[in-house]
């Protein structure tokens, strides 16, 4: 009798397994349609969309099986995951081996296993590049952001969400402030100076602020000719920023803005969360950040701050008006395939789907007589919604979910947000005027193999770099050590850095982003 | 002597427990699968090891990982920062737990007692991440930070802790032994109850007071409890543990608290540099092996308590 028990519960566990694993199969294939899906794709999705990242089960959600339906698809997996974990998601997912047929890349091929491209793991698309196939992508996604996605190889190796301006930043400035200071919105880093100490003798707690990494800390570098992890050229060689002179006049600058209270004391500990919240409670007097997140931040700075007023400019500039910000190429993110995919003709008409006038609809309004209505004119009746859920429910329809579009700004959703016509009349008239040139590099593999090399675009990751940074800021040290960091940085790996780069320089494989 | 007829015996003495044996095989199954099989990976420290061409396609590059570990310029420094920041735990955070056992042990009101419990209990319940947000803002900010505005107070100068190398693995290590020292008095506590309290009453006939007591009677009779721990604790001397550290780690105080748990995340989960992070990985295993062996010998000499 016992031994029975004990052999009908093994058989139960043993089923159990079995059923288990078998009905992820069938799953998996019932919902592979049989009326003929253009395409049909699973898919590696680090996103920031919080409204994926909460979703129960993405795969079900209203908006995504909509988009499905419209553009005759079938999505059988989408594996969602932070985007700011990306390159743990990555990294655990090639190791695992169970790839799925798209991925979608965040920032170029940095967050993925050094090497990559050369191992054949992800297709070449060259071929389908075709204008006559599918016009609407072809025409819409701009030549130099599919040079940035191609391969020393020549191939093309992935399908760029791309920027229609490749400048995504400003300066935001509390007008109220500057007001009450009785100052003009400033041009000059000299006069930038003058109102961060107008701010700070007014006790604005935060005159200007940064956060960990440098991320969003673009203000001063422009003007000094050297952005942290960007590449310029000297004498038709192609060298960092990192270890030019004027790197050294910036750092120097930065520790003067540190010494003085001009800068928070802690903003290179500043977490995101931090940093902002500093923000809202109105202790920040000048900040830089997304031209997009302009609305956000106006309502969250409001709601603590009744009075504050924020508007957008330029980076300061030298005496020279030479200055700028981060450019960010074209490319933005991309949709790269896996090699074992057959079906990349279903994959780029969808693709060239989501271009059309019709997509934009969809993922902007949503479906006709239920989130949008069109008036007699022609125009479109659109709420924009005021809950952080509504927001970030529309964020991730009209932006974050599968598609091919300009992510620099949405020119259809903008009229509809609080402050929006300024934001889009700032992206048309004023953002192009305030960039940095610097160069596009291919991916080179000395850095990729080299952690203390890294240079990531608009963070500093690498601790060497960030250490020296640091260090001269906070006045750990004279800023003086610029010149033994420099030395160590060629020591340790730099020189093949350099050297890498200016053959690919010499090849032509290489070009200013503009 | 039992044993001489060996065979027949363990046969039937495997028959007569079988119920035991088969509610051991689970936890076997999972220490064979997931204990020692994983070991198996390790090979992959001698392989240019490649995710997309796995174990057995990956090149073998003998000893260049480890060669590369020694060589490198910071590879001193991270073991240093690794060898003390455990040390410092040891001499302070090890200790520190049989001191709270035996005061609460001496408090002689239950219910003050239990409050007390519950109280030190309590912050080893708080992720490191939100002890990492307490350390670094709440207490030692230098705009608003709790300790700042006590020195403000006192007529000093706000210290900004977090970029001074020379206070990060004292910080460290004091986060760990708030968080946990409450905790650690657990185990104690449950072996000073289990002294035979008629030794405590003789000892007080003699004439022993209450210090008397825990000196020669409480200390000796848990040093098993004690020894076996810190020989349990010595084995992970370089597991420090990656989050407790990560959390207070930023780009001026790295120099002295990075550590080995840091520097793989950062080198071999962010950059896929796996083999290379997979050898440090067996670095540290056989330096913590070599540790837990010598402790382990000393103990057996000088006070005959060992783990084996």
């Amino acid at each position: 009798m016992k031994k029975l028990r004990l052999f009908m519960f093994l058989v139960f566990l043993v089923t159990s397994f079995a059923l288990f694993a078998g009905g992820q199969e069938e799953a998996s294939q019932m919902s592979s349609g049989e009326d003929g899906p253009i395409a049909s794709f699973s898919l590696a999705y680090p996103t920031p969309s919080i409204y994926a990242q909460e979703h129960p089960n993405i795969l079900e959600d209203q908006w995504l099986n909509e988009l499905e339906r419209r553009a005759n698809v079938d999505i059988t997996r989408m594996d969602i995951y932070p985007h700011t974990k990306r390159q743990e998601f990555y990294n655990l997912l090639f190791a695992s081996g169970d790839l799925p047929d798209v991925f979608y890349i965040l920032s170029a091929w940095q967050d993925l296993p050094p090497g990559i491209l050369d191992e054949g793991v992800f297709q070449p698309l060259d071929e389908h590049l075709d204008a006559d196939k599918y016009p609407n992508l072809m025409s819409t996604v701009p030549e130099t952001a599919w040079k940035e996605v191609t391969h020393l190889d020549g191939h093309v190796y992935g399908v760029p969400r791309y920027l229609s301006t490749p400048v995504r930043r400003a300066v935001y400035i509390r007008k109220d402030l500057l007001d009450e200071a009785g100052l003009d919105v400033p041009v000059t880093r000299e006069e930038f100076v003058e109102v961060l100490r107008a701010f700070k003798d007014m006790g604005v707690r935060y005159p200007y602020s940064g956060r960990e990494y440098f991320a969003y800390e673009n203000l001063f570098w422009g003007s000094f000719g050297a952005p942290p992890g960007a590449w310029v050229e000297r004498d038709g060689q192609l060298v960092p920023t990192f270890i030019i002179p004027e790197f050294k006049e910036a750092l120097t600058f930065y520790n003067m803005l540190w010494e003085d209270g001009l800068i928070d004391k802690e903003f290179l500990t500043n977490t995101g969360s931090e940093w902002r919240a500093k923000i809202h409670a109105g202790d920040v007097g000048m900040w830089t950040h997304n031209i997009n997140s302009f609305a956000g931040w106006n309502s969250n700075v409001q709601s603590n701050v009744p009075e504050a007023e924020l508007i957008l400019v330029n980076s300061p500039v030298d005496e020279n008006g030479q200055g700028g910000l981060w450019n960010y190429g074209r490319r933005n993110r991309h949709f790269s395939v896996n090699a074992q995919y057959d079906n990349v003709e279903g994959l780029m008409e969808f693709f060239d789907w989501s271009t059309t006038e019709e997509a934009r609809m969809f993922y902007d309004f949503g479906i006709e007589g239920e989130t949008y209505t069109i008036n007699d004119n022609g125009t479109v009746e659109f709420t924009y919604p005021v809950n952080q859920s509504g927001q970030q429910e529309l964020l991730w329809r009209a932006e974050f979910m599968p598609m091919i579009d300009n992510m620099a700004f949405n020119e259809n959703l903008l009229p509809y947000q609080t402050g929006g016509d300024y934001v889009l009349e700032y992206f048309q008239t004023r953002a192009d005027t305030d960039q940095f040139v610097h160069w596009f590099v291919p991916e080179l593999r000395s850095v990729q193999e080299n952690p203390d090399m890294h240079m990531f675009v608009g963070n500093v990751r690498s601790n060497l770099t960030l250490e020296a940074m640091s260090k001269i800021i906070y006045s750990v040290e004279p800023p003086d050590f610029h010149d033994e960091f420099v030395e160590e940085w060629l020591e340790r790996g730099g020189e093949e850095v350099i050297a890498e780069a200016n053959k690919y320089h010499r090849e032509g494989q290489t070009f200013p982003f503009e | 002597m039992k044993h001489s007829n060996a065979p027949r015996i363990d046969v039937r003495h495997y028959v007569n427990n079988r119920a035991l044996y088969i509610m051991l095989i689970p936890g076997l199954i999972y220490l064979i699968l997931f204990r020692y099989v994983p070991l198996l990976g390790n090979v992959i420290a001698f392989q240019d090891y490649s995710v997309f061409r796995g174990l057995w396609d990956s090149n073998w590059v003998g000893l260049k990982h480890f060669v590369n570990l020694f060589t490198y310029q910071d590879f001193y420094q991270i073991l240093r920062n690794s060898l003390l920041i455990s040390l410092y735990d040891i001499l302070f955070g090890f200790p520190a737990p049989i001191v709270f056992a035996l005061l609460l042990n001496e408090v002689r009101h239950s219910g003050t007692k239990r409050t007390y419990q519950s109280i030190l209990y309590l912050p080893h319940f708080l992720s490191w991440v939100v002890i990492g947000g307490i350390f670094t803002k709440q207490l030692l900010s230098p705009d608003y930070g709790l300790f700042n505005y006590i020195i403000t107070l006192l007529g000093g100068e706000p210290k900004y802790f977090m970029i001074d190398p020379a206070w990060t693995k004292p910080i460290i290590v004091s986060a760990g032994m708030w968080r946990d020292t409450g905790w650690g008095t657990i185990i104690y506590l449950a072996a000073i109850a289990g002294i035979d309290p008629s030794l405590y009453e003789s000892a007080f006939i003699d004439g022993a007071g209450r210090v008397r007591q825990i000196i020669s009677i409480t200390l000796p009779l848990i040093l098993p409890v004690i020894i076996t721990l810190l020989l349990l604790k010595v084995g992970r001397f370089l597991d420090f543990g990656f989050e407790r550290v990560y959390v207070f780690l930023n780009g001026l105080n790295l120099e002295s608290g990075d550590i080995f748990d840091t520097y793989i995340y950062r080198v071999g989960l962010l950059n896929g540099q796996f083999s290379y992070t997979t050898a440090i990985g067996i670095f540290k295993a056989v330096v913590g092996f070599s540790l837990l062996m010598v402790m382990n010998a000393i103990s057996k000499k000088t006070t005959s308590n060992s783990l084996f």
